[in-house]
């Protein structure tokens, strides 16, 4: 039986460096759902996203001689999988009309698609849909600068200062971009958490 | 502490961020204010909101397909990146680049370059100097003229060239654009295309607003690439990448 899943996700990135695939498994069942979760979230196309993921464990792969062993492997993932998926939204907008915010919130019906089964009537579950796209809508519709901070905190639980290092930005911005963008979505959400 | 403070703290309170003073004032405000109370219970619920959103669910084929991905990225085999050159430090170099170049705006013809496909038409290799003139005289202006300034949006750039750490040194890139259908290249370090931007907004009232995003698989450097540009009516400008 492997030690693999007793590894920090530093080992586990020095043995892919030694070429060892069984250690990029781990890493990707241990990352997987983090990071279809986080690209998920900005284009809210779960095809597209688990596409993409795949794209980010390829070059964590390609790249892993280039891994710097004094940094973080979770902030270097995320910042692929962010710049990745930054590249798509722009491809998006830049070969689609529509593809805007706008465009953004539009698709962003689909969330819808994961809901989780909880056993509840018809009735709520229709509620419960309806207001995941409205969370979701509303995140997607964020500002961009805001939106990254949000996601990696929120939904990704990352902390403030993997919010900063995966941003390459001051542990102050990191609170005040939070701060901005959740205020923003309550402002959005209000209407759904005052009753 | 007011309101509007109290409001800056609602996530570092929810996080439970905030130093042992701060968390004290915060209550304190909270406790005297039905208003900000009202607002931190609603800040509170929105945030759980957010974050109790489903993950997607698991394509069972995941790995499968990426195995997959990793066998067919063995077999391509990356076509080598041509490199423009250039930055000349001897003026005689510079001056015949400039010869050659204003042969090619000679020859070139000024149309508007294939935006959809992304084509290179015509690609020009010049050095800072050299593209300055030509830039300057394709916009019909000149150092002299005083002309409108327009923003750069390079404070986080600027912020990683003055960071101390592992992420200096920062290589030598590339900044490409266009203008009037040629395609100009000029590679360098940051702050030279950055003084370079700068001329050509000076110069042409164009609008660059740039993005920094370090390159996730070097840690050294940087990428910069246009949001939006706002072409001067009288010349038009298409950033199209800048790499470091």
């Amino acid at each position: 039986m492997s030690d693999l899943d007793r590894r920090t996700d530093e080992e586990l990135m020095n043995l892919c460096v030694e070429g060892s695939e069984e250690a990029l498994g781990e890493l990707v069942k241990r990352y997987k759902p983090r990071i279809v979760s986080v690209i998920y979230r900005y284009i809210n196309d779960p095809i597209r996203a688990e596409e993409i993921a795949q794209e980010v464990f390829v070059r964590v792969w390609v790249h892993r001689e280039k891994y710097r062993r004094t940094a973080r492997f979770s902030t270097w993932i995320f910042t692929i999988a962010l710049n990745l998926t930054k590249n798509e939204i722009r491809y998006r907008v830049r070969h689609s009309k529509v593809m805007s915010i706008e465009g953004l919130k539009e698709i962003g019906s689909n969330v819808g698609f994961f809901l989780k089964d909880r056993s509840r009537g018809p009735e709520e579950k229709l509620e419960e849909r309806e207001l995941q796209e409205v969370v979701g809508n509303a995140i997607a519709s964020l500002p961009p600068k805001y939106r990254d901070a949000v996601v990696l905190r929120d939904i990704e639980g990352l902390s403030y200062e993997e919010v900063g290092e995966i941003l390459s930005i001051p542990g102050g911005t990191v609170r005040s971009r939070i701060n901005r963008g959740r205020l923003i979505l309550k402002k959005k959400l209000e209407p759904y958490v005052s009753c | 502490m007011n309101c509007k403070a109290a409001r800056k703290f609602f996530s570092a309170a929810f996080d439970a961020e905030l130093s042992v003073s701060e968390e004290r004032e915060f209550k304190e405000h909270l406790a005297g204010c039905s208003v900000c109370s009202r607002e931190f219970d609603l800040f509170a619920k929105s945030v759980n909101l957010v974050t109790s959103l489903p993950r997607p669910p698991a394509d069972p084929l995941f790995e499968q397909k990426l195995i997959h991905a990793l066998s067919a990225e063995k077999a391509v085999t990356r076509r080598p990146q041509p490199r423009v050159s250039l930055l000349t430090p001897r003026p005689a170099v510079a001056f015949v680049t400039v010869l050659v170049l204003v042969g090619l705006l000679v020859m070139v013809p000024w149309s508007q370059p294939d935006w959809e496909s992304g084509l290179v038409t015509r690609e020009l290799a010049v050095s800072e100097r050299a593209m300055n003139e030509f830039i300057a005289a394709q916009l019909g202006v000149h150092e002299s003229d005083n002309v409108q300034v327009a923003s750069l949006a390079t404070s986080n750039l600027n912020d990683v060239l003055d960071s101390p750490g592992e992420r200096q040194p920062i290589s030598d890139g590339e900044l490409s654009f266009w203008v009037r259908g040629a395609r100009v290249t000029s590679t360098g370090q940051p702050g030279d295309a950055i003084s370079l931007l700068n001329d050509i907004a000076n110069r042409s009232g164009a609008v660059f607003e740039i993005e920094f995003v370090l390159d996730p698989f070097l840690f050294e450097g940087a990428e910069v690439r246009r949001l939006d540009t706002r072409p001067a009516s009288a010349a038009e400008i298409e950033l199209v990448s800048m790499t470091f």
